[in-house]
């Protein structure tokens, strides 16, 4: 079973009205305030912009100075000094990169991962491979915050309501995107060194493989943008279920095409449905899982009542322990949690509450880690394959969706914009891309680097096309409370 | 594994005691020595449910944790203002120090050589070099520091609000600013372990680091008015980023993060960096800190002996001081609350040892100022007995909204 590392998260949505706050404790990570310029409602004018970039200029060189002069090389200090400056760094950074982000009307995401990528091994080389994999702890934590507000955010009537369009929508992802890409991949693979060999079976069963993650999303990113723009609407409820539903299916599809493949590349290798009931098994547990953990958060919630930040901190870090030791879908266990605590108990509007008066420090610090793990090396080897499959992805994306609205008898503006939240990847893709290179040798090896080339494409710009769709859609502002950022 | 588990316990702790306050004064329990009791219990040393390499695996947390605490206790320094009532009150937090750390100073001095002559000498302390004058000083700067929380405590049952502002200001600022100085200090005696680098820069790079720090918080938070409120993933950021370059750099993070604490209060118009729930994280953080502490202390004899007459001395110093020098303060303030622990004393003196490099198992000092601390709060806690016919304790956001408008009444013109 994937055990997802993180998507790119980032939501939050600090209600500092929200008398709920008594209850919560701020811990170290306080709500922010509405009043600081990250969190201002208002527009900044063009004289509080050059202000802002000045006093960001000064601050940034005291700051670079300090590290130049405390920290000579990337080497200094022992391996845990160099984490905890990592993490120090990649927070400060990301915040001051998601505030330009938001100046130049890009997602404040968008800033992070820049501001991940230039401070990463791919960019300047501030933070090295060991100190940006150290940070796994707080992005396992990061999912965990993710996954259970968007559960939370999944109400049963939405679901009814736009269950047609999800069923043919994933009819189209499973069909149409699958097939695309395999025959895609084929058509590229004269020019991909790590098919040569391979007869045209085998190719076709590793295009299945591609085509799988190439159906993956990325949950945090639709999170993040929909938090940050305090959306609402058709686009933004169908893009949520989506990427829920797409998480499963996904899974299914993988272990198809893994096992296909497996008996393609191997010698003796045969096929068997053993893995794919197994698979059904994990995800049947992670599902049961998710409903008795959701209905332990909510019960703290009702008997408890207080310290429920750091519980639901608590819970994150225990129950990814404890999906980890079962392999179970991580991400799957806290989607049903949170769908479980919104729908089946009256906890559902404390628990977005109290996720989201973390989430916000916590997505930065994902979002930057997510930037600098990005390896702009194989992209730049690979770009032209990288970009040919990355833009293959979106036109079939485009075109699954149409499929499924069409077939739903949707809203026009669903057709139009519905693909746009759907072309980040990250986080899932990389662990599947992970599996793929374990079990399928040297090829898998090779799909893997194809696969992140891919993942900086997505990456950076599918968070900037989901606010053009969400623009577009004219849902930007129609949430309830103050922004997310 | 273990350091998961460990972890979620220290998590679930920090959740189920974070706001217990008052459910820990009734179990007649003093705090910080028997979570410091439980750390030690469940360590290494102990029954070894926290082993050697989580604790070392922690060790950056516990960076973390120093460095927010510091900056914490450093946010309630009060902007230097060049008029008569600041001045005097500060004179006399200054004197009122002065006094009890050369007592409690002294005290440790001649404790090392006394214990020396009977043959069980300090561990690592020599007293043919100037390590036992380091020592002595930093013993005898952070044990005889005040407590800010028993001050807060205090407040609820003073009639005296002008002997409760006179005793706040000195705990505010003796919680921490005075013992720094010393300690600093001290780290001029104190044997180099930063090879090649001179003890003059060691010695005031915290300082500057500090006040780096606050001066980039300031360039990103803009200068607020009052009732604004500070960007906290800001100064998450930044203090992490300062127990980071700290520790690379063998800084005492304690120090950084104090003035760097310090520094945004003085360079802010307005309390607003604590309005906002900042001080509540400190409780939690604390416990969890403790708790490492604590399963990295080592045992030696001299060193509890030593701990137990500095807590002592400390309590004679300081009940002279109260009696004598201000003696209004006599029937306002009771004694138990004077006699509250610093919540910077033990923080200080852990990072102080981990800057030089060593371990914290096999340090006196972190030993005997933990007994200290320990037994100061054990001798307080039975001096000012919680129960019926005392005035019950604010809670916590009460105590914290009282300073706060303390605050704002010190910032009004």
């Amino acid at each position: 079973m994937t055990d997802h590392t993180p998507p790119t998260p980032e939501s939050a949505n600090p209600d500092t009205a929200n008398p709920d706050t008594a209850g919560t404790t701020p811990s170290a990570v306080p709500e922010a305030d509405a009043h600081s310029p990250a969190h201002n409602t208002q527009k900044p004018t063009g004289a509080s912009r050059a202000m802002w970039l000045v006093r960001g200029a000064v601050s940034s060189a005291l700051l670079a100075g300090l590290i130049l002069l405390l920290r000579p090389d990337a080497t200094a200090g022992d391996a845990g000094s160099r984490a905890v400056f990592s993490l120090g760094f990649l927070v400060l950074a990301g915040s001051i990169g998601g505030q330009l982000a938001s100046m130049v009307g890009l997602p404040r995401l968008t800033g992070y991962l820049a501001m991940g990528v230039l401070a990463g091994p791919s960019g300047l080389g501030l933070l090295g491979t060991g100190e940006v994999q150290s940070l796994q702890l707080v992005n396992g934590l990061a999912l965990a915050l993710i996954a259970l507000q968007a559960g939370a955010e999944l109400t049963v009537p939405m679901l009814k309501k736009s269950a047609r369009t999800l069923w043919w929508a994933s009819v189209g992802h499973a069909t149409i995107i699958p097939l695309g890409m395999t025959a895609l991949f084929f058509a590229l693979s004269p020019w991909m060194s790590f098919t040569e060999g391979l007869g045209w079976p085998a190719i076709l069963a590793v295009g299945g493989v591609w085509s799988a993650m190439a159906v993956s999303r990325a949950p945090a990113d639709a999170l993040a943008i929909m938090g940050e723009a305090r959306s609402k609407g058709p686009l933004s409820t169908y893009t949520l279920g989506m990427v829920v539903v797409l998480d499963v299916v996904v899974l299914i599809l993988f272990a198809f095409a893994i096992m296909l493949a497996s008996v393609a590349l191997t010698p003796g290798a045969h096929f068997s449905m053993h893995e794919i009931v197994h698979l059904m098994q994990e995800i049947g547990a992670s599902v049961a899982a998710g409903t008795t953990f959701g209905l332990i958060i909510a019960f703290w919630f009702w008997a408890v009542g207080r310290e429920k930040l750091l519980f639901v901190i608590v819970v994150g870090y225990g129950i990814t322990a404890f999906c980890r030791y079962f392999h179970y879908d991580t991400l799957l266990v806290f989607v049903v949690a949170g769908f479980v605590v919104q729908n089946l108990t009256k906890e559902g509007h404390d628990l977005v509450h109290t996720v989201e008066s973390v989430a916000s420090g916590v997505m930065v610090v994902f979002f930057a880690t997510a930037g600098a793990s990005l390896d702009l090396n194989a992209l730049a080897q690979t770009w032209p394959i990288a970009l040919a499959l990355a833009g293959g992805r979106g036109v079939l994306t485009y075109a699954a969706n149409r499929f499924g609205h069409r077939m739903a008898d949707d809203e026009a503006v669903l057709k139009k914009t519905s693909f746009s939240g759907l072309i980040s990847q990250a986080g899932v893709t990389i662990g599947l891309a992970t599996i793929a290179a374990e079990k399928l040798g040297p090829v898998g090896a090779g799909i893997s680097s194809l696969v992140i080339a891919v993942i900086g494409i997505n990456e950076l710009v599918g968070p900037v096309l989901f606010k053009w769709g969400l623009n577009s859609a004219g849902e930007v502002g129609k949430a309830d409370g103050p922004p997310a950022h | 594994m273990n350091a998961i588990l460990v972890l979620l316990a220290l998590l679930s702790l920090a959740t189920l005691v974070a706001r217990q306050r008052t459910a820990v004064v009734a179990a007649h329990i003093a705090t910080t020595p028997a979570v410091l009791g439980m750390g030690f219990a469940l360590g290494p040393r102990g029954l070894g449910f926290i082993t050697s390499s989580t604790t070392d695996a922690f060790s950056p947390a516990l960076g973390v944790g120093l460095t927010w605490l510091a900056f914490l206790a450093g946010l309630r320094v009060a902007r230097p203002k060049f008029n008569k009532p600041y001045l005097t009150d500060m004179a006399a937090t200054i004197g009122h120090s002065a006094i009890a750390m050369l007592m409690c100073g002294a005290a440790a001095l001649g404790a090392m050589y006394v214990l020396a002559d009977a043959g069980i000498a300090l561990p690592g302390v020599s007293l043919t070099e100037h390590t036992v004058y380091a020592a002595a000083l930093l013993l005898g700067g952070p044990v005889v520091a005040s407590g800010f929380v028993a001050a807060l405590e205090a407040m609820a049952i003073s009639p005296d609000q002008k002997a409760y502002h006179r005793f706040l200001f000195l705990a505010r600022h003796d919680d921490g600013l005075i013992a720094i100085v010393v300690v600093i200090a001290g780290l001029l005696w104190a044997p180099a372990s930063w090879e090649g680098t001179p003890l003059a820069f060691q010695a005031s790079a915290p300082f500057l680091v500090g006040l780096a720090l606050a001066a980039v918080f300031i360039l990103l938070a803009g200068s607020k008015t009052e009732g604004s409120g500070p960007d906290t993933i800001t100064l998450i950021g930044l203090t992490t980023l300062a127990a980071g370059l700290g520790s690379i750099a063998h800084l005492p993070v304690v120090v950084v993060g104090y003035v760097f604490g310090a520094g945004v209060s003085a360079l802010r118009r307005g309390p607003a960096v604590l309005g906002h729930g900042l001080s509540s994280s400190a409780r939690p953080v604390n416990l969890v800190v403790l708790t490492l502490v604590g399963a990295e202390l080592g045992f030696s004899v001299p060193a509890v002996l030593l701990g137990l007459l500095l807590a002592v001395v400390r309590v004679l110093a300081k009940s002279l001081l109260r009696r004598y020098l201000e003696p209004a303060n006599c029937a306002a303030i009771p004694l138990g609350a004077v006699l509250g622990p610093s919540s910077v004393a033990l923080p200080l003196t852990v990072s102080f040892v981990l800057s030089r490099g060593l371990d914290l198992h096999t340090s006196s000092l972190v030993t005997t100022m933990a007994v200290a601390i320990s037994a100061s709060e054990l001798i307080a806690f039975v001096l000012w007995p919680r129960g019926e016919g005392v005035p019950t304790l604010p809670s916590e956001p009460a105590a914290e909204a009282a300073f706060e408008t303390e605050l704002r009444a010190e910032e009004s013109p």
